[in-house]
């Protein structure tokens, strides 16, 4: 394409589309839709995309590189759910466990052997729990009271405390 | 820019968020050559315009996480190309006097008596006339990539064609 030929095009292509471009013209700004139907706009721009000089060639060694970037961070991407629902199940557990004793004073609920387990290390520990924990009625929070939550915990459903 | 993938480019950038190395390489061969050829109008150098291209795709993962196209990717990597193609030069300057001035509109590359005929114009209107005629972008995606209103975009390649028009009679 030499510049004769592409100010012939330009001449051309102006006098036939001074409407088109001017502004507030097309739908939705879709000039271009219109324009590129047109044989004339059509060569204008392909005459202009030949003017365009050849990119660099990109060498084989960068389009690795680049493309394992990518690799490297959207693996990255594919891991970050599974760490956030492994981080969201520690997080229920941790809970779950820590934050039982709350739990038995807001809903009340079966107890298990966690709660035994948890009375065990608070007498160990030489702490006074509360009286609610006195399951036996006998007047105190003891070991007594740690072995009948255990046993009711591993019980099988219908077989209630033997005497 | 065809390529075997006909996924558009938000699907392919959704499939990116999902962890789809593979969609990340269709966008990659779409655009490539594109990036380059950006990058080199700005810069005028062949190994900076290959450095814009890595640091135009390491920007384009580091925004996907919220990325949300309303054109095609063009708007995203054009004003990311051209700035960073920019900032290489500016860089280049500093470490090796150039003696022309830097190309703010990207005409760098182009030949001569095209050059010449594009020269007249105001930068602004060349940079929409190149981005209309030189990278086929339409009037949408152009506003898109310049981040100027659709209004302002018709109006610069009106007064652009008017230019030229003045210029060639």
């Amino acid at each position: 394409m030499h510049r004769d030929e592409l100010e012939r095009l330009l001449r051309e292509d102006l006098a036939s589309s001074q409407d088109e471009a001017s502004p507030g013209t097309g739908k939705d700004g879709d000039v271009s839709g219109a324009s590129d139907q047109r044989p004339l706009r059509k060569r204008l721009a392909d005459a202009l995309n030949r003017l365009r000089p050849p990119p660099p060639e990109v060498p084989g060694a960068l389009d690795e590189a680049i493309l394992a970037m990518g690799r490297v961070r959207l693996r990255r991407r594919r891991l970050v759910p599974i760490l956030a629902v492994a981080a969201g199940v520690l997080l229920a557990v941790t809970a779950t466990f820590f934050l039982r004793e709350d739990s038995v004073v807001a809903q009340p609920r079966p107890l298990d052997i966690v709660d035994a387990y948890r009375l065990a290390l608070r007498l160990d520990r030489n702490e006074t729990p509360e009286s609610r924990w006195d399951v036996n009625d006998d007047g105190r929070v003891d070991e007594a009271d740690v072995a009948i939550l255990a046993r009711r915990a591993v019980a099988l459903p219908g077989a209630g405390d033997k005497k | 820019m065809k390529d075997p993938d006909g996924r558009p480019d938000q699907e392919l950038i959704e499939a990116c968020r999902r962890g789809d190395d593979d969609a990340f390489a269709v966008l990659y061969h779409r655009y490539r050559d594109w990036v380059v050829a950006v990058a080199f109008r700005f810069c005028g150098n062949r190994e900076d315009a290959l450095d814009v291209l890595q640091e135009a795709f390491s920007y384009l993962l580091r925004k996907l996480p919220t990325l949300q196209l309303k054109g095609k990717l063009t708007t995203l990597l054009y004003p990311a190309a051209k700035h960073l193609a920019l900032d290489r030069g500016k860089k280049t300057r500093r470490i090796t006097p150039i003696p022309d001035e830097l190309d703010p509109v990207g005409l760098t590359g182009i030949p001569a008596d095209a050059r010449e005929l594009l020269e007249g114009l105001a930068p602004l209107q060349q940079e929409v006339l190149g981005l209309r005629y030189i990278d086929g972008l339409d009037l949408k995606d152009i506003a898109l990539a310049l981040r100027i209103p659709l209004g302002t975009v018709k109006s610069r390649l009106h007064h652009a064609l008017n230019a030229l028009r003045e210029k060639l009679s």
